[in-house]
């Protein structure tokens, strides 16, 4: 509960700390708009939203990792008897 | 700002890819191989760390996947049911060490609900896109205890649900919140001091 919110906001910023929780899964997508409106209100909700989306879209960048071709090679070798035959 | 997250259609898709390779069709099953191999690599070399464990872990679960296609009913999405295979094959090798990490993490993890985390939206745009942080996010991500680290890399870098990661590790929906909440806070704040450069 943030004190700058108020009573009123305090229920809504309960939510958005749920709503939180789904930043990243397209919960986002489905935000109400009365907890738009509570995010240009409250600025603790605001800033918190803003800093798990920006921690979501720079995870994403940095920690994912295409196999390598090696791998993959080994992969169809198993799955289907194909790929380097010599590794 | 939306994040892009994994389509219904896609979901539509793999699930008709998996009923043909049921039914025998040998490509279809290699354009689901295609379409997640990646995905599930930047788990398992997360969880794993050694190379030839990931690359067992992967192999492993496609292999599974690939011989029980049959079982798969479609009920969850067929990226849920490939990632469970694939995170019993890694348990499977490490049991163990998740209970240990589980313990310590309980006893270690305290306090993070009155600490004030930094405002990454702050970053410099500069900053945001350095190698330096992108290294920075991997440590953090990798100094994370595994109950949490799989919880994060399944939500925030794989985006599955909730319910789809709680479903993958067998545990409830409050508990992958949990997790995902401390291991959150834990990356901010080892990033913490690139908000000042």
């Amino acid at each position: 509960m943030h004190p700058e919110s108020g009573e009123q906001a305090a229920v809504d910023c309960g939510r958005v700390r749920e709503m939180l929780l789904e930043i990243g899964s397209g919960g986002e997508a489905a935000l109400a708009e009365s907890l738009q409106r509570h995010l240009d209100e409250c600025p603790a909700c605001s800033r918190e939203f803003r800093s798990v989306e920006t921690l979501v879209r720079l995870a994403r960048r940095a920690l994912h990792t295409p196999v390598p071709e090696e791998v993959c090679r080994h992969l169809d070798q198993v799955l289907f008897g194909e790929g380097d035959h010599g590794g | 700002m939306e994040i892009e997250t994994p389509s219904a259609l896609q979901k539509v898709e793999d699930n008709d890819l998996a009923r043909r390779a049921a039914e025998g069709d040998r490509r279809a099953f290699d354009r689901l191989v295609h379409r997640w191999r990646d995905r599930l690599w930047s788990v398992a070399s997360r969880m794993c760390r050694d190379y030839d464990d990931a690359q067992d872990v992967l192999v492993g679960a496609f292999s599974r996947a690939y011989s029980r296609i049959h079982q798969f009913r479609g009920d969850a999405s067929f990226g849920t049911w490939l990632f469970r295979i694939a995170a019993n094959e890694c348990m499977g090798l490490r049991r163990s060490e998740l209970r240990k990490a589980e313990r310590l993490e309980r006893e270690t993890d305290r306090g993070l609900e009155t600490r004030e985390l930094p405002d990454l939206s702050l970053l410099p745009e500069e900053a945001a896109l350095s190698s330096d942080l992108m290294d920075a996010i991997n440590r953090a991500a990798g100094s994370l205890s595994e109950p949490l680290r799989i919880v994060f890399l399944l939500r925030d870098v794989e985006g599955f649900s909730n319910e789809e990661v709680a479903e993958i590790l067998g545990i409830s929906v409050p508990a992958v919140k949990s997790r995902l909440h401390r291991a959150r806070a834990a990356v901010r704040t080892e990033l913490e001091h690139y908000l000042a450069s």
